[in-house]
Parts: structure tokens; C-alpha cells; sequence
């Protein structure tokens, strides 16, 4: 197991000691004692297949744990400026609510603004309201509050941003009519609006088309030098990971088997299972 | 605590295969068991309380031996609802199959039959039939075998249809092998544990049904021993020996629940 | 000497919806076709009209010359076998992976006996490289690099002319995927396959394909061997998807 890079634990947005994961069931070890240590405005690549343990221990460090597991550890640096985007898109969003609603609700919610006003105007909401003596005038249209207003400029802004349709804004719709791809940018839209530290990705592109992939890992490193928010990427794709990121960390059966930066990792790795992945990356010849 | 309310979540099944496996032996061998015969009358010794004389369960009016008479009810009773239940889980099955396979115009007209079909009332249905073919073990044969189907062709048909699209099925027909194949040897071990499950808890209600028309005195009549016509023959007596109604109908929930546990236990197991 | 398979003009829809236009493709014996498109590219249709699952609204399906109309008859679809994505659904969760070949043989190839049948499915089962006890057991209890090569062997057992391979690798992880390519170049060598084989992965079809169709929106938009496409590719689209290729910055 390689040892953290450098720095004391106090200069990370996000750290933790000795991460183990265990299944309910038997108290079997999924994930065997990992460090992690994010600096200010790095990216990480976590790397693994399918039984490495790789998205729970990136849903470990946001506290999204699962059903049937439970997780120790020796020390954490936590943060609540941390955003994550997930693999399935389209999935990730409420399927009852159109989108710009559900990101407005997201921005809201964040700056502290909100409140049953704010929120879904249901019918027995307003029929709370009226009963309460609000009068129907007030329960139907009021005049928005201040940070609805900010809320509605920065919706405005960050669509025009990520290339969202702007028809969106006039006639919301749900996540079935939308693309996998226009999906995600939402999704990042979401993490955005939270002002993140650090933002976790889980395979964000996997289920993307191959075009679509590109433009979003393209657009999340542009982002990324616009905020300055640190990356945890999460992937299988040795290659999309040295695209993205700095510093990768290769997982297999729960523990590290190496981590390092991402130019020395690709060109000399140490550990003959990264071998292996580099090996298994099937390249498309160079073009005329 | 928690492991020991885990082992027992799974242990239903046992349990309940259990209590049903003493019934049915006890039944099979009640022949050998009992030592009177159940319907033969001793008018000497009537309505002896369980536990009172040499009869274990005590007599009824007639001086019958209760355990023999409870035994050999169990005997018809449980046969009846076994036999009952062949025909119409096969052809259930087997209709819902159909509809989920072919989809389309098949399935337009078993939908239609089956939504018709639905709004028959079990009971009304049974002593309709019974005025017309007079009372008796037919008059539920029939009647289960017209209505019976429907639970069956129910959960039979969506299963199907999402196996349909599934990549194995779509293997068997590219290897060539007919629908009727398909849907037989592919689909069908998949439908049948589902299948089974819905067996268990409709024959505990097909029992209470059986019982009910004994009790009405359109279902299994006498001399026949038969745990709803005992009941009812208890009725009157219900203050002074109610464990002439009370035994009968401790047999039913008996069965009922055992079977219960099994269709639990097999759901759970399955899942 | 004909083709081993033509599909010429071929217009599908499905559910309503105009699926494939105008779509021609051929494809030879001992020749592995790549076929690459995005989602909603008809590359899946593509392969359900060349198996026969799903019937175009207009074209011709001509296989070894002869044109394949209606319901195909046991001899055809022997000939004509498919490997799907995704291994969790190839396999009949009910039967033993045994019965799965020996009925599928046996089907087929009425005058082999028992014993010679259960015979070639043990050599076949070892040319997998499957444990040795893999007939006696259900598919739930194989990984899904083991299934998909379960499928490749039922696929195969039954001796076909021309094998439809479906992204059968894109959901194993990375170290099974190399395998089960190299498993596919060594037996299309073997039996002399034609294969059509479908994928996203640019970096796949390179490794394996001699030559390369490209599918965008229903039609086929180029159609190349693979080192002209790869070095010089012909049109926007395929210069566009070569583009968006990840590559490992070493």
C-alpha cells in the first residue's frame, strides 16, 4: 500500500485515515483500510473493476452509504462543500419533477431560502395556506423574495454555461425527455449550485456516447479551472482517468495496489496488476 | 437477538411443511390410527368431553368418535382441495403464458375472458350451481374449474411478457426451437415458483371455501365426514360442547396457516 | 463466390419509429465486420434484421445467395447465431449449462449420439477455458466473463457460418475483455466465421475488425477496411467519434 503524498491532513478539503468497509451480512471486508488525501484543487483517480470497491469508498467520503454496509475509520477531514454526479443520469434525477424546478429547489435549499414558499407549491400546500388565514391571493402568486430572484439570474447564467437548451427556462421539462447527456450537465448544475470544495464524480460518462463522453470530461475540467474545486474521479477507464486527472490510485479487492502521479503511473507502473490495466488498453492507431 | 429472528424468517418453510406433513400423515394413516370408525353410532356413550373415556377427542350427539371423524373429514376435505386445484393451475398457467407470449390479438381476447370471468362471484356461483346439479362434491369442481384459472393466468402473464424480451428467449428462437418449445421448456420453470407460491395461499382460501359449503350444506354432504358439516352439526351445542364446532375449526386455521408459512417461506426463498 | 451475407436497402421500424434507413451491408466468410455507432444509430436493429428478430418494412436479407423471407426454417437459423451485452440475460436461469448445449446439439444434429454429443461438449467447454464442472452447474453461479463465454459456446456448438457478436464485451471488466477478444480472433480462425461485430469501443474494433461500417441516426454513413478508416476517415462523423477517443497521456 503506497503511502499519502505529502502535506499534514490540515491543508486537504477532504481526507480520511484507514477507510474499511464491511458487509452487514458476515462482517466481511470490502474494503481493506484506504487513505485518501484531496489537496486544494487537485484531481484524483480512482481506478478500479467491478469489485474493487471503488464507489463505495467515493460514497464513503460524502456519507452516501448504502443499505447492508458499514464503514470505520481512523481519522477524517470533512467538509460540507462536497458535490458528487453520478453514473446514470438520467437516474440521478427525480423522475415526478421537471428539471429546472429541481434545480432551483437545489440552489434554494443550498443558500438557506427554503421554506414551504419556496418549495413545491402542491395543492394541499396551498390549501394549508388558506386554511392558516393567508387569504387566496397570497397562497396562489406572490411576489418573489430575494434570493428567488438570485436564484432565477444564477439559473440563467449557469444554463447558457453548460449549453443547456434556454427553452428550458420557459417550459421545464421532466429527465425522460432529455438527453443522457443534457441529464448529466443538470447533474453538474446541481453540484454547482452547492459551491463545492470538491467534487466527486461516480463514472459520470460511463453510460454516455462516446462523442458525449468527451465534451463532458472536457467540461468538467474547464469548470474546474473556473471555480477551482478538487476532483475524486471514479472510473474503469484507465484512459478517461489520464485525461482527467493528476494523481491515480489504482484499487483492486478493496486495497490500493498503487498510487502516484497519473504521467509516472502510465509510463512505469510498479504494480504488475496496473501493468495489467495499462496493458488491456486497446489504442486506435495514430491518425494521418 | 438479531440472528435469532433471522434463523426464524427462515424457517417458515419448515415449519410450516412441518405442521402440513403431520396433517397429511395423520390423515393417510387414520385408517390405522383410529380405533373407531366415523360414522358408526354408539348411542351409549354421546357427547363425552375430550379426555373423559377411551375417545382421545370425545363423541358428538351420536356417540361418533370425534378424532376419527376429524381425521377422516381431513381425508376428503384436503383431497378435494388438492384435486380441485390441478386442472385450473395448469390451465391458469397456461393461459397466462399465451397472453404474455403472443401479446397482440391473443392477448386482447384472454384479457377480455379473463376481466369477465373475474366478475363472477366465487360463492354465488357455487350454489347457483349447486341448484342445478344438486349438492355435492361436483358442484365445487365445477364451479372452481370455471373461476378457478383466473389467479393462475394472472400471475402467469406478466412474468411472461417481461421474460419474453429477455436475451435467453431471444437465444431460443434464434437456435430455432418453436414457440410451443419456448414457452414450455424456457418459460415455464420460470413462471412455476411464482406460480407456487399463489398455490398455496389459494388453496388455504379454496379450503375455507370447501368448508363453508359443508357448513351451508351444499358442499360435502353426510355421510361423508366433513369438517364444515361438523361444524355446523356443533352449532347447537356451542354452550354446552363447544368442542364440537371448536375441533373442526381448529383444523381448518391449522391447515390454513401451515400452508401460509410454506407460500411465506417459499416467497421468501425465491426472491 | 456470393457474399455469406447481404442486407441491401433494408428499412425497419420498430414501435412506430423509423429505426434503419436505406441500410446495405456485406459481409464474407472469414471476415469480421466492425459495426460502430452512438445510441439510436441502429447498430442493435441492424443485428435483429440480420438474425431475423425483427422483420424490415422493406429490403432483402441474402444469405449465401439466397434471400431469407418469412419465418426461417431450423437449418438457417443454425447457421446464424448471436452473442449478446449483457451476460446477466443470455442464460436461462433454469437450466444447467449442460442442458443448455446438449439440447441445443441435439436439436440440430439428429444423428450424433449421446455420447458423441456430450463429448463435444466437454472439448468445447475446455477450448472456453470454463472449469470442468461447469456443465453440472446453473448460470448464477459463473462470474460474467465466465456467462459470456457460456454464450459464445452455445453460440458455437451448433456450428454456424455467420456469428452476430452484440457489445459482448462491454460490460466485463477491462482484464476479461482482452481475453475473450483474443478467444473470438483465435476461433473465428478455427471455423472460419464470418463475424458482425458491434461496438462503441473505437479501440475494440481496431484490435479485432478487418473492416469497419459506421451507423449514425438509422443510416450507414461510411464503410471502410479498418487501416484506411482508422488513418484517413472519410467523413465528418467518423472523424468526429475517432476524435472523441480517450487517449492515455503517457
Amino acid at each position: 500500500m503506497a503511502a499519502v503524498s505529502g502535506g499534514t491532513m490540515t491543508d486537504s478539503v477532504l481526507a480520511i485515515k484507514n477507510l474499511k468497509i464491511f458487509s452487514n451480512e458476515n462482517d466481511a471486508v470490502i474494503v481493506d483500510g484506504i487513505d485518501i488525501d484531496i489537496k486544494n484543487g487537485e484531481s484524483l483517480g480512482i481506478v478500479g473493476e467491478s469489485g474493487s470497491g471503488k464507489t463505495l469508498t467515493l460514497r464513503s467520503l460524502i456519507g452516501l452509504i448504502p443499505e447492508g454496509v458499514h464503514i470505520s475509520f481512523d481519522d477524517k477531514t470533512d467538509n460540507d462543500k462536497i458535490a458528487m454526479i453520478f453514473q446514470n443520469p438520467v437516474k440521478a434525477l427525480d423522475p415526478l419533477y421537471p428539471v429546472v424546478k429541481q434545480l432551483r429547489e437545489v440552489y434554494l435549499a443550498h443558500h438557506g431560502a427554503l421554506d414551504a414558499h419556496a418549495g413545491r407549491k402542491s395543492i394541499g400546500d396551498r390549501f394549508m395556506r388558506l386554511l392558516a388565514g393567508e387569504g387566496a391571493k397570497n397562497a396562489v402568486g406572490r411576489k418573489k423574495s430575494g434570493k428567488e430572484a438570485e436564484c432565477d439570474k444564477w439559473i440563467k447564467s449557469i444554463m447558457q454555461r453548460l449549453s443547456l437548451p434556454e427553452g428550458l427556462l420557459e417550459e421545464d421539462r421532466y429527465p425522460r425527455s432529455l438527453s443522457g447527456g443534457q441529464c448529466q450537465r443538470i447533474g453538474i448544475a446541481m453540484a454547482l449550485a452547492c459551491e463545492p470544495e470538491v467534487l466527486l464524480c461516480d463514472e459520470p460518462t460511463t453510460a454516455l456516447d462516446v462523442t458525449v463522453q468527451k465534451q463532458t470530461v472536457e467540461l468538467i475540467k474547464e469548470l474546474q479551472s473556473e471555480y477551482g474545486f478538487a476532483i475524486v474521479f471514479v472510473t474503469h477507464n484507465l484512459a478517461v482517468a489520464s485525461e482527467m486527472c493528476d494523481r491515480i490510485m489504482v484499487l483492486k479487492n478493496g486495497r490500493i495496489v498503487e498510487e502516484g502521479k497519473t504521467s509516472e503511473l502510465l509510463k512505469d507502473p510498479k504494480d504488475s496488476y496496473t501493468k495489467m490495466l495499462v496493458d488491456s488498453v486497446l489504442t486506435v492507431p495514430e491518425r494521418n | 437477538m438479531k440472528k435469532l429472528l433471522k434463523k426464524l424468517r427462515h424457517s417458515t418453510l419448515y415449519i410450516g411443511l412441518i405442521m402440513l406433513l403431520l396433517l397429511v400423515i395423520a390423515a393417510i394413516a387414520a385408517p390405522y390410527i383410529c380405533s373407531y370408525d366415523p360414522i358408526s353410532q354408539d348411542l351409549y356413550a354421546t357427547l363425552k368431553a375430550p379426555g373423559t373415556s377411551e375417545h382421545i377427542l370425545g363423541t358428538d350427539q351420536l356417540g361418533r368418535d370425534m378424532l376419527s371423524r376429524l381425521l377422516y373429514a381431513a381425508r376428503t376435505d384436503l383431497a378435494v382441495m388438492v384435486l380441485a386445484e390441478i386442472v385450473p393451475f395448469i390451465s391458469g398457467i397456461f393461459i397466462g403464458m399465451l397472453s404474455g407470449y403472443f401479446g397482440g390479438r391473443t392477448e386482447w381476447i384472454i384479457s377480455l375472458v379473463t376481466d369477465t370471468f373475474i366478475a363472477f362471484p366465487y360463492y354465488l356461483l357455487v350454489i347457483v350451481v349447486a341448484f342445478m346439479t344438486g349438492a355435492g362434491i361436483h358442484g365445487i369442481f365445477i364451479t372452481f374449474m370455471i373461476v378457478g384459472w383466473l389467479v393462475y393466468a394472472r400471475v402467469a402473464k406478466p412474468l411472461t411478457a417481461s421474460m419474453k424480451n429477455s436475451e435467453w428467449v431471444q437465444a431460443a428462437k434464434l437456435m430455432g426451437y418453436s414457440d410451443f418449445r419456448i414457452i414450455v421448456r424456457e418459460i415455464f420453470p420460470n413462471v412455476l415458483p411464482q406460480a407456487v407460491v399463489v398455490l398455496m395461499t389459494d388453496m388455504a382460501a379454496l379450503l375455507v371455501a370447501i368448508v363453508t359449503l359443508g357448513y351451508l350444506g351444499i358442499g360435502i354432504t353426510a355421510p361423508t365426514p366433513d369438517w364444515g358439516s361438523m361444524i355446523s352439526e356443533g352449532q347447537t351445542l356451542i354452550g354446552t360442547a363447544p368442542y364440537l364446532s371448536l375441533l373442526p375449526g381448529l383444523m381448518v386455521v391449522y391447515t390454513g396457516i401451515s400452508l401460509s408459512l410454506i407460500g411465506d417461506g417459499l416467497a421468501d426463498r425465491w426472491r | 463466390m456470393s457474399k455469406l451475407l447481404e442486407l441491401k436497402n433494408i428499412y425497419a421500424s420498430y414501435a412506430g419509429a423509423k429505426v434503419l434507413e436505406d441500410v446495405s451491408i456485406a459481409i464474407e466468410n472469414n471476415e469480421i465486420l466492425g459495426l460502430v455507432g452512438e445510441s439510436g444509430s441502429g447498430k442493435s436493429t441492424t443485428a435483429k434484421v440480420v438474425t431475423g428478430l425483427l422483420k424490415p418494412d422493406s429490403g432483402s436479407v441474402v444469405f449465401n445467395g439466397r434471400e431469407l423471407k418469412g419465418k426461417r426454417d431450423k437449418d438457417i437459423c443454425r447457421r446464424i447465431q448471436m452473442v449478446f451485452q449483457n451476460p446477466e440475460g443470455s442464460l436461462n436461469p433454469k437450466h444447467k449449462i449442460g442442458e443448455i448445449l446438449y439440447d441445443a446439439m441435439h436439436f440440430h444434429f439428429r444423428d450424433m449420439s449421446r455420447d458423441e454429443i456430450e463429448s463435444k461438449c466437454l472439448s468445447l467447454i475446455k477450448r472456453m477455458e470454463l472449469p470442468q464442472d461447469t456443465l453440472s452447474r446453473y448460470p448464477k453461479s459463473f462470474s460474467g466473463g465466465q456467462k459470456q463465454r457460456i454464450a459464445l459456446a452455445r453460440a458455437l456448438c451448433v456450428e454456424p457460418e455467420l456469428l452476430i457478436a452484440d457489445e459482448p464485451t462491454s460490460s466485463l471488466d477491462v482484464s476479461v475483455q482482452l481475453n475473450m477478444l483474443e478467444l473470438i480472433k483465435e476461433l473465428k480462425e478455427e471455423r472460419g466465421l464470418g463475424i458482425l461485430f458491434i461496438s462503441h469501443d473505437l479501440g475494440v474494433i481496431n484490435y479485432l475488425c478487418d473492416n469497419v461500417a459506421v451507423m449514425k441516426k438509422g443510416r450507414l454513413v461510411e464503410m471502410q477496411s479498418k487501416e484506411r478508416f482508422f488513418r484517413h476517415p472519410e467523413t465528418d462523423y467518423g472523424k468526429e467519434l475517432l476524435d472523441s477517443v480517450a487517449e492515455m497521456k503517457k
